[in-house]
Formats: C-alpha cells, structure tokens, sequence
C-alpha cells in the first residue's frame, strides 16, 4: 500500500515537470517563429507598403500553423493534468 | 483598416475553416467507428474548440488599426493571443466537465482541426494570382 502511495507521487510529480517542458518548450519555440516571422512582415512592409494587406492574410494564416504544435502540446499537457494514462496503470 | 484587407482576412479565415469543419467531421466520424459515441464527441470537442478559437482571433484582426506595419503586427499579435487563450479555456473546461471524454480522439480532432488551418493560404495565395 505503501509502495504505491510513493508510486503514485513519483509518477504525479514527473508528470508534473513533463507538462512544465511541452508547455514552455512549445511557447519558446513558437514564440521563436513568430519573432523571425514578424521581422520579416515589418521588412516587408517597409519596403512595400501598399503589399500591408496581402501580407497581413497570410501573417495571421501563418501564426495559427506557427502555433500549431504549441497549441496540440497544451491539449497534451492537459491530458496528462486530468486523466493521466500513466496513473491508471498503478490504480 | 479598409475594407479589402477585412475581406482578405475574412475569406482566408472561411476557407480555414471549412477545411477544418470537414477534417473534425472526418475525425469524428472515425471515432465514431472506432471507439464510439464518447470519443466522436470528443473528436467534435477539440476540433470546435480550435474553430472557435480561431473565430475570435478573426474577429480580433478586423478590428480597425492605423495600417501602419507596427500597429498592423501589433493587432495581428493581439489576434493570436485572443486565440491561443480561447482555446486553452475550451480545451480546459472540456477537460474538467466533460465525464465520458476519450482524450486521445480530443488530442486527434484538435490537432487535425490546428493543422487544417493552412488550407487558408491557398485562398491567399489563388487571389494573389487572379
């Protein structure tokens, strides 16, 4: 019984720092992407001003594809946070 | 912001989306024969929750701005986060008050639905063709 109680928190506790590496791995990286890719939009802009809104189309469509593994690692994260399947091996 | 940028962003937008309203339909359907009625809801429940979340960032980007490129980078910024919380808040109340949630088939439908979203650039990129 026990052994199983300090299973439990082992498995809670890695699970715990799992989540913490996919969520700020996931936004260190998307916000890498983001930054390289808003540099370009504003160098961009700068040169060509009247290219603003076609280039703002694609900015937006392309931020959502930028974040797209971030956004799946949260939906990962709280899979874990909820209904962890490492958790049901030991109940 | 003139109108034509708003039509840009709004067609780009219902393009995405559609595709993303057929893949989740296509995930759920899956589920669906798959593991059954929990995890097609489930599938329905992360792929809505990335259109929704997709709508309000939309919304946020038509909002009027100077047209100038940093107010313009500044908007589409705030677009993002907008999104990115209004998915994370769906996806967490699904999670918490939905009981017969199959998370694996969510993951599924969420991650077709997010990955679907690049289907909006060949509108972009059709137009600036025509």
């Amino acid at each position: 019984m026990e052994n199983t109680v300090q299973y439990i928190a082992l498995v809670q506790s890695y699970t715990i720092i799992g989540i913490s590496l996919i969520i700020s791995l996931g936004a260190v990286a998307a916000c890498i992407g983001i930054a390289i890719m808003c540099s370009h939009f504003l160098d961009g802009a700068a040169r060509q001003p009247e290219l603003i809104p076609t280039l703002q189309g694609k900015v937006f469509l392309l931020m959502g594809l930028i974040d797209a593994p971030f956004i799946i690692g949260v939906g990962l994260a709280m899979m874990f946070a909820f209904a962890n399947p490492l958790l049901a091996a030991l109940h | 912001m003139d109108k034509v940028t708003n039509t840009k962003i709004s067609r780009a937008f219902n393009k995405a989306a559609r595709w993303q309203i057929i893949i989740t339909v296509f995930i759920s359907c899956v589920s669906l024969l798959v593991a059954g009625t929990n995890a097609a809801i489930s599938a329905i429940a992360g792929g809505a929750s990335v259109i929704v979340g997709g709508f309000a960032g939309m919304m946020m980007a038509r909002r009027p701005n100077g047209g100038t490129p940093d107010a313009v980078m500044f908007s589409l910024l705030k677009a993002e986060v907008i999104k990115v919380l209004v998915i994370a808040v769906l996806l967490l109340v699904t999670f918490r008050y939905y009981r017969g949630l199959v998370p694996l088939f969510l993951i599924g439908g969420l991650a077709g639905a997010v990955l679907a979203s690049g289907a909006g650039l060949l509108t972009v990129n059709n137009e600036n063709d025509e």
